[in-house]
């Protein structure tokens, strides 16, 4: 394990001359939670620092991928100026995700949802269901008859303030109307910026899927099927599942054929 | 049964040259039927780089259905990791082999992707140079052999930056060891790392096992000036590094199975590329490799 940890920091510092230059300075400390051996953080240090930086795009080349899938967040994040955003690559969230084997694009989305406020929140929060569902490993076929349940991992469902869907299909309609796609919008000087929209005070249901061509699409759903769809990301017995749908007001002899229709909706798969 | 007996079985290809998903598409690119065509010699097998997501461009499929040799080179697996030979890209492997039908499996060993194979993640990094790191990734070139049938042949990647306290050929001499499997010895990116860590091109070439060597690749690089350093890139040019040509001079007459050379060019015209083919012939004409081509070209 220890030559893949080492490894793991190799592409940290590749990505962060902030922590070359920490590394170099005191590398027990600036390392502490990755367990190298003292052997390994001296090789760490032994190359020409200057070679950490060899590939001086590679956080822009990074930056581009992740703001094709983040572009109405982004902007909104940073409007005017996207390529600030570069600091994620410095950020603990992105040393996170890299040492402990995460997936970036996930990563990304969390970090532009922290602490930037609601709309940002909210719609990083969507852009973040679509690269999980964009990623998720296609579902093994379902019958009504499983002992354990949870959410398709092809579907995501979220609950965030009204107004989130439209809001972000206008932004990034918006951004698609620039001849060179989305990205080239965010960093055209004379782009149009994206308005920030005003959210409701409730709350609206959404479910994020793939279909069968790999395509990816969002859609309206009652609040309280995303709240059951969230809440069965984590298997649940189906004695649990029964619990949960007269909760929201299924008859007990209702609930077998409800189940029955999340199946074959493909939202709900043997867990 | 033993590399040594498995070797005998893997079929001579000659000179060849490599491409990726899209490359052959790109403004002044190799014309990959104009190569076979006019220079057959040289275009005798095609080295595909593939990336399972993205599958066979269309002149992969055209030379392919064409009924000529192919290797396959991964571009998307870290064989150190076992997580990483999942079953979904397992399957599309041997589906791809199944269709191409290729001599071998081959690709740097390296770190293709960081985290799980997503997009966005691909860099190519060469692996710690630890004896450890090279136990795990023998596992991996085992399961991925007997997972395909086929050999599966590491190379030494390309790097700017080398960490461990092995040389990077007594690496891949002890990941050959414990794989028991050939080696794919990448000539260009070996000039690289000599140059990286300042040694002469041909330092530690008497520790690499050259008789496991099947595939060799040649290519060309550049430096440019990284905040006052030179850093060599492997730019797949036909400007090929004089290093280069010192470390194909050095292995030539002692890799014994080498059965496939490459010439990664696929970005450059093909007029270009043609003294760098003409090059390769001389070096390698009075070598084992060399006079089992001319024989076959004999016959």
């Amino acid at each position: 394990m220890s030559a893949r940890a080492l490894q793991r920091v190799v592409v940290r510092m590749l990505y962060d001359p902030a922590l070359v230059a920490a590394v170099y300075a005191d590398a027990s400390a600036a390392l502490a939670d990755v367990p190298l051996t003292p052997a390994e953080r001296r090789w760490l240090v032994a190359p020409d620092r200057r070679r950490w930086a060899a590939d001086p795009l590679r956080r822009t080349r990074g930056l581009q991928a992740l703001l094709e899938e983040y572009p109405v967040s982004a902007a909104l994040a940073a409007p005017g100026d996207v390529a600030r955003l570069d600091r994620f690559f410095s950020a603990a969230a992105f040393h996170d995700c890299i040492q402990h084997r995460g997936s970036l694009a996930d990563a990304f989305g969390a970090w532009l949802a922290d602490g930037r406020g609601p709309v940002v929140g909210a719609l990083a929060g969507l852009e973040r269901g679509i690269a999980r569902v964009r990623r998720a490993p296609p579902p093994s076929p379902c019958t009504a008859a499983g002992e354990r349940w949870q959410t398709t991992p092809w579907v995501v469902a979220l609950t965030p303030p009204q107004g989130t869907l439209a809001a972000w299909q206008r932004a990034r309609a918006a951004l698609n109307r620039h001849p060179d796609g989305p990205v080239a919008a965010l960093l055209d000087p004379a782009w149009a910026p994206v308005p920030s929209p005003t959210l409701g005070d409730g709350r609206e249901g959404l479910i994020v899927e793939r279909d069968a061509a790999g395509d990816v699409g969002a859609g309206e759903c009652p609040t309280a099927l995303a709240d059951l769809l969230r809440r069965l990301e984590t298997p649940h017995e189906t004695a649990g599942l029964l619990s949960a749908l007269e909760a929201l007001g299924a008859d007990a002899d209702e609930a077998p054929g409800v189940i029955a229709s999340l199946v074959e909706d493909g939202l709900l798969t043997a867990g | 049964m033993s590399f040594s007996e498995r070797v005998v079985d893997l079929p001579f290809l000659g000179i060849g040259v490599s491409t990726e998903y899209g490359a052959g598409a790109q403004t002044g690119a190799l014309d990959l039927e104009a190569l076979h065509a006019r220079h057959p010699a040289y275009g005798a097998f095609l080295e595909l780089g593939i990336e399972v997501a993205k599958g066979l461009d269309a002149d992969a499929r055209r030379w392919i259905a064409a009924g000529r040799p192919t290797t396959y080179h991964f571009l998307d697996v870290n064989l150190d990791e076992p997580e990483d030979l999942d079953p979904a890209w397992l399957a599309e492997v041997k589906r791809l082999v199944g269709e191409i039908g290729p001599a071998w499996l081959c690709g740097d060993a390296g770190l293709w992707h960081f985290g799980p194979r997503e997009r966005g993640h691909m860099l190519l990094l060469p692996p710690i140079l630890t004896d450890e790191a090279a136990r795990e990734m023998a596992e991996g070139i085992i399961a991925l052999r007997e997972a395909t049938g086929l050999e599966v042949l590491p190379e030494n990647p390309p790097g700017a930056v080398y960490l461990g306290d092995l040389h990077l050929l007594d690496f891949y001499a002890r990941l050959a060891d414990y794989a028991d499997t050939g080696l794919l010895l990448d000539a260009a990116h070996l000039a690289i790392y000599q140059r990286t860590c300042g040694h002469r091109p041909t330092t530690a070439l008497d520790g690499l096992p050259a008789e496991r060597i099947v595939e060799l690749h040649v290519a060309g690089a550049s430096s440019r000036e990284v905040q006052g350093l030179s850093i060599v890139e492997d730019d797949h040019t036909p400007a090929v590094l004089p290093d280069t040509w010192q470390i194909i001079d050095a292995v030539g007459p002692r890799a014994t199975a080498l059965r496939a050379v490459v010439f990664e060019c696929e970005r450059n015209p093909l007029d270009a590329c043609l003294p760098g083919f003409r090059r390769i012939e001389r070096s390698l004409a009075e070598t084992p490799f060399g006079r089992r081509r001319a024989a076959r070209t004999a016959r």
